[in-house]
């Protein structure tokens, strides 16, 4: 205890060494190589803390400015003990060197301490260019996001548009008719029942109209939960005892080529996809002959892919080809259609991750291939 | 002072509304006769017919035409396309008038673009026969 009082007591004494000139036999050279090396290393000292003040001053969004702060410190003790290390060459205050090195060692180990446990949490820092692949990577994300409520957003115009179309025209037609029989009623006459009848087919229109404007709201909710396993010869069988009329009448004939028998896909779409297809390839069949129709499955670059082929009168692309998907949007007037059926069955592909596309030449007959999403079919 | 037209063309899918605008155009005079096209297509085939037919017989030249907008196969912007180009020799080009269930601003907007006389929304009306003069 007396040591360590003495040595605080006497903190800059002098008296018991001399000054390291004298301490051995120093060559100017072998001394001032020292002194000069500790100066400098002090000064360097100096200035290094000094920037990083700067740098911590200036970052305000700096992390981790604790850690710095420490190494502001640890490294102006540094840069003490070297120059006292320099002074005892003249003024041998051995006491003071003790105390401002055990500072050092202090504060150095903070440091170690300090550094080690922001360790983990600095590695999980980005560097800019990870940083910058990420930026790049939302911003992606982002366009995608909004090419898709684009597109929603379209569908949902296009939507409205037609839904307002098929169900206003006849409403409109119901007006005229209405205002036709009024006059004849003024008139006293007895009204045509003709135009009576025409009004009920009007409201027989609206009627249709409104069942499938609301089968199309059905498919943009279906949550699509009733998966299984899908034979689809079984299924194609189905929507020919369903169709027999049609198919008797224009002389339909199915060919099925299925090197994939089963699809693990929703029971009610797969159905739906099937017979729209089937059904307008017997329905546009060509006037004279028999129309045949192929059926194939196969796989192409892991996915599963349906093709439905006709015979049948074809659709010109280049004038149609747009449009062929729309709602409400029909191509011939001589058969019976409410053109929705296409939308529907690219809506029940589309919302699956899958795709469809058509070839066809008019003339000569069409073919649908739907590619469902490799994701989507797996029963794992 | 009301105008009667030689010859309508109409230009619409929906039967029921060409049965309406028909029997319209001919109970208050305002047609002689009309011709019902089902689409764009059917309606430039029926110009191009007439076109080639003699003057001195073309009494089925269209002075007028109702042109619906929404028709499979060639609607109506689709049919005011490929009017707009053709040149009809000798013949008198007939006022053509959309007549149409849409009132789409959408579908207003477009028919501005084309050298049309005007725009009447369906039902045609005693009142809206009117606009045709």
């Amino acid at each position: 205890m007396d040591q360590i009082a003495d040595f605080f007591s006497n903190l800059l004494g002098m008296d018991y060494w001399p000054a390291r000139w004298h301490c051995g036999i120093w060559t100017p050279f072998h001394g001032w190589l020292y002194i000069l090396s500790s100066f400098m290393i002090a000064a360097a000292y100096i200035t290094i803390p000094f920037v990083l003040f700067q740098f911590v001053r200036k970052r305000e969004d700096l992390p981790f400015v604790r850690i710095f702060w420490l190494f502001i410190a640890f490294i102006l003790a540094c840069s003490a003990t070297h120059f006292i290390d320099g002074l005892i060459f003249w003024t041998p205050v051995y006491r003071l060197s003790a105390l401002i090195l055990f500072c050092t060692a202090i504060i150095s180990w903070m440091a170690v301490f300090g550094i080690w446990r922001i360790l983990h949490d600095a590695l999980a820092l980005k560097s800019p260019m990870q940083l910058e692949s990420i930026i790049s990577m939302r911003t992606k994300e982002l366009a995608e996001t909004n090419l898709r409520l684009k597109k929603i957003n379209s569908d949902m115009d296009n939507y409205v548009y037609a839904a307002s179309h098929d169900l206003k025209s006849p409403i409109n037609n119901m007006e005229g008719l209405l205002n036709l029989i009024l006059d004849e009623a003024i008139a006293g006459q007895v009204p045509e029942t003709d135009l009576i009848e025409k009004v009920q087919s009007c409201v027989l229109r609206v009627q249709r109209t409104i069942e499938n404007l609301t089968d199309v709201v059905k498919i943009q909710k279906n949550p699509y939960d009733d998966k299984e396993t899908l034979p689809i010869e079984s299924i194609v069988q189905e929507i020919m005892v369903e169709n027999e009329g049609l198919f008797l009448k224009n002389k339909v004939d199915i060919h099925l080529d299925l090197s994939l028998p089963e699809l693990y896909y929703s029971a009610s779409g797969l159905k739906s996809i099937l017979y729209n297809l089937i059904t307008n390839a017997a329905k546009y069949a060509k006037k004279e002959g028999q129309a045949d129709i192929w059926i194939r499955t196969y796989k192409h670059n892991e996915a599963f892919v349906l093709e439905v082929e006709d015979n049948g009168i074809g659709i010109d692309l280049n004038r149609h080809g747009e449009k062929l998907f729309g709602l409400f949007k029909r191509f011939n007037t001589d058969v019976e259609g409410s053109g929705i059926g296409l939308y529907f069955t690219r809506q029940l592909v589309e919302k699956m991750g899958g795709e469809i596309e058509v070839e066809s030449s008019p003339g000569k007959g069409s073919l649908f291939r739907v590619v469902f999403n490799p994701q989507n079919i797996t029963n794992q | 002072m009301k105008t009667t037209f030689n010859c309508v063309l109409l230009v619409d899918d929906d039967p029921t509304s060409n049965f309406l605008t028909d029997k319209m155009l001919l109970k208050f005079g305002m047609a002689n006769h009309t011709h019902l096209a089902m689409n764009g297509e059917r309606a430039l085939d029926f110009l191009d017919e007439q076109a080639a037919v003699d003057k001195t017989l073309s009494e089925h030249w269209p002075e007028l035409i109702l042109l619906d907008i929404n028709m499979p196969i060639m609607d109506g912007f689709e049919f005011l396309d490929a009017w707009v180009g053709k040149v009809f020799e000798d013949k008198v080009p007939p006022k053509v008038f959309l007549l149409t269930s849409s009132d789409s601003k959408f579908d207003l907007d477009k028919a501005q673009k084309y050298p049309i006389q005007g725009y009447i929304n369906k039902p045609l009306s005693r009142e809206k026969l009117d606009m045709l003069n």
